[in-house]
């Protein structure tokens, strides 16, 4: 006869799965029985992790070692040597890391708790690529499409190979998990990021989506097939990718700019201001995310970073297609980076306080032919005060910048979801 | 031990009658609210806890309050209290719940999640004698999703 497990009372239930720590266990529990998978989607069933390859000279038996912000503790996370070697990671969606290698033109999906890698086209079956002579001659490159931004037009360029596996690429997305199926993955790429370009699981080459448009600060799905992709302006241009030749069907008009405050003294003589776009999609709709950042630091002596001020936000209203500026999130927690923008509320996800974003920066290059100098930039902003707090400027003597700092979002509905 | 020791009876759902100092009795919750509301009269019905799981909640109710009872002994008393089979962890789990001990509750409940960490579906199935009520459908996708969680 079964016992009465499966009709443990809820609350009951529910104090027996918080008292399980790992995600594997937790992951197991939901596997048993209906009643029981029902109650750990209910408890805080996410994680997030800004990974952080903590380099040691001698490796761990236990797997190599991360450091997981903000609980500023080691943990354990095996990674399978195809991808730890030289990867970078370039997006996390459901779970699923996306690794590029400087020196090898692969590129696939990773995902640490599975340790499943799936391969996607390599960079030679990008859309800009004219051809790519394979490693076996005596100097690999890549023969390239290149976007002069000033000219508005694209000639013909030789490039060594790791310039293009390190610059010409930004940031992936996926549409879903890919073990549904019509999973479909998007990238930026090229010169300054002014393509995009998608493929699904099994293809051989990546497809266009535009080319030479618009210079893109991030893209995300809303839909199983309709991609948002926001510009260096604000403008987000949205593509239709249900047919084979994706379709511009949209492009909604930026925010009104908002004054910046001038920078303090110390910060005269740097650079101008940046700004990046982040898109996010939470429960009530599109948020647009900008975030304002100061140059601290000397170019010179290779210590320039970016010291994040300010964040505005806007959220879509699709009825009047304009953006209502938003003053706070409430209990929502963001993450932004190279993952999928996401906002979960902090009740779901241990460690992270509510109102806040977490970000880390993304910029991998200033141009084609220089990298980025200083350490990237980790940090909190407090949307109540308006103020932001780096939670770690990492030392690069001890920390390697490989892979790319990104949070790791970790939910196990990931695992259970049919749809997006 | 105070002079005027007082006592209380309390009934299980098979009808068994425990006689219990109201000091060691009021380690419940429940059994305390009904003390100071003065809602007791000469017995105190437990409708949801029978004998057996009340001869096990006693045994540890006393073992508790015992003075001067060192720290080592009182965890060597819960390691063994909790190596029971699963169906009297059911009935000791839900007998803590009714009663309402939070420090008993934390103990069971930390002993049932001990006995899941580790363990893959299958296994945590067979500890806990539970029938596998997904469709096929279900648990395929689930499988095929978690492959690694089944290994």
């Amino acid at each position: 006869m079964a016992s009465m497990w499966s009709e443990v009372p809820e609350d009951l239930l529910r104090l027996i799965a918080n008292r399980l720590d790992t995600l594997t266990d937790q992951v197991r529990f939901a596997c048993v029985c209906t009643s029981w998978k029902s109650i750990l989607l209910s408890i805080r069933p996410s994680h997030s992790w800004c990974l952080l390859y903590r380099f040691e000279e001698e490796p761990s038996e236990l797997g190599e070692k991360f450091l997981f912000l903000p609980e500023r503790k080691i943990h354990h996370l095996e990674f399978i040597p195809e991808v730890l070697g030289r990867s970078k990671f370039r997006g996390c969606s459901f779970s699923w890391l996306v690794c590029t290698d400087d020196y090898s033109p692969k590129i696939s999906l990773y995902n640490p708790f599975t340790k499943v890698l799936i391969a996607l086209p390599p960079r030679y079956n990008f859309p800009d690529v004219i051809r790519y002579c394979p490693p076996e001659r005596s100097h690999p490159v890549y023969e390239i499409e290149i976007y002069d931004v000033d000219d508005d037009d694209t000639e013909i360029d030789f490039v060594a190979t790791s310039s293009v596996h390190i610059h010409l690429i930004h940031k992936f997305v996926l549409s879903s998990s890919p073990s549904k199926p019509n999973c479909m993955v998007v990238a930026i790429y090229g010169t300054m990021d002014y393509n995009l370009a998608y493929c699904k699981i099994g293809d051989e080459k990546w497809t266009s989506i535009a080319k030479g448009r618009m210079r893109y600060d991030d893209i995300i799905f809303r839909d199983k097939n309709l991609l948002y992709a926001v510009t260096i302006t604000s403008h987000v241009h949205v593509f239709d990718l249900s047919s084979n030749s994706p379709k511009l069907v949209d492009t909604i008009q930026p925010p009104p700019p908002q004054p910046l405050p001038p920078p303090p003294p110390e910060e005269l003589g740097q650079p101008e201001p940046g700004r990046r776009s982040y898109l996010v999609n939470t429960s009530i709709g599109l948020l647009l995310v900008q975030r304002h950042w100061l140059w601290t630091g000397s170019l010179y002596e290779g210590n320039q970073c970016e010291k994040t001020k300010i964040f505005n936000l806007y959220m879509y209203e699709p009825s009047s297609r304009s953006w209502r500026r938003v003053e706070n999130m409430d209990e929502n927690v963001l993450f932004l980076g190279l993952n999928t923008g996401v906002s979960i509320p902090s009740s779901r996800v241990g460690g992270y306080k509510g109102n806040h974003i977490y970000f880390t920066d993304t910029l991998f290059v200033f141009s084609l032919r220089t990298a980025r100098h200083g350490p990237y930039e980790i940090g909190v902003y407090d949307l109540d005060s308006k103020s932001a707090q780096c939670l770690q400027r990492y030392d690069t003597k001890k920390y390697w910048i490989r892979p790319t700092p990104i949070w790791y979002i970790h939910s196990p509905e990931d695992f259970f979801e049919r749809d997006l | 031990m105070s002079s005027s020791t007082k006592f209380l009876t309390l009934k299980t759902n098979d009808k068994e009658e425990f006689v219990l100092d109201e000091a060691i009795a009021i380690r419940s919750q429940t059994i305390k609210n009904m003390v100071e509301d003065d809602c007791v009269s000469n017995v105190i019905p437990l409708p949801n806890v029978d004998s057996k799981t009340m001869i096990k909640v006693i045994e540890y109710w006393k073992k508790h309050s015992e003075e001067g009872i060192s720290k080592d002994k009182l965890m060597d008393f819960d390691k063994a209290f909790v190596k029971v089979d699963q169906s009297i962890l059911y009935a000791l789990i839900l007998a803590a719940n009714f009663l309402n001990d939070a420090e008993m509750l934390d103990m069971i409940c930390q002993e049932v999640a001990n006995r899941i960490k580790g363990k893959t579906p299958e296994e945590i199935r067979k500890e806990f004698n539970i029938e596998n009520d997904f469709t096929p459908e279900e648990e395929e996708e689930i499988r095929n999703e978690n492959v690694w969680a089944f290994e």
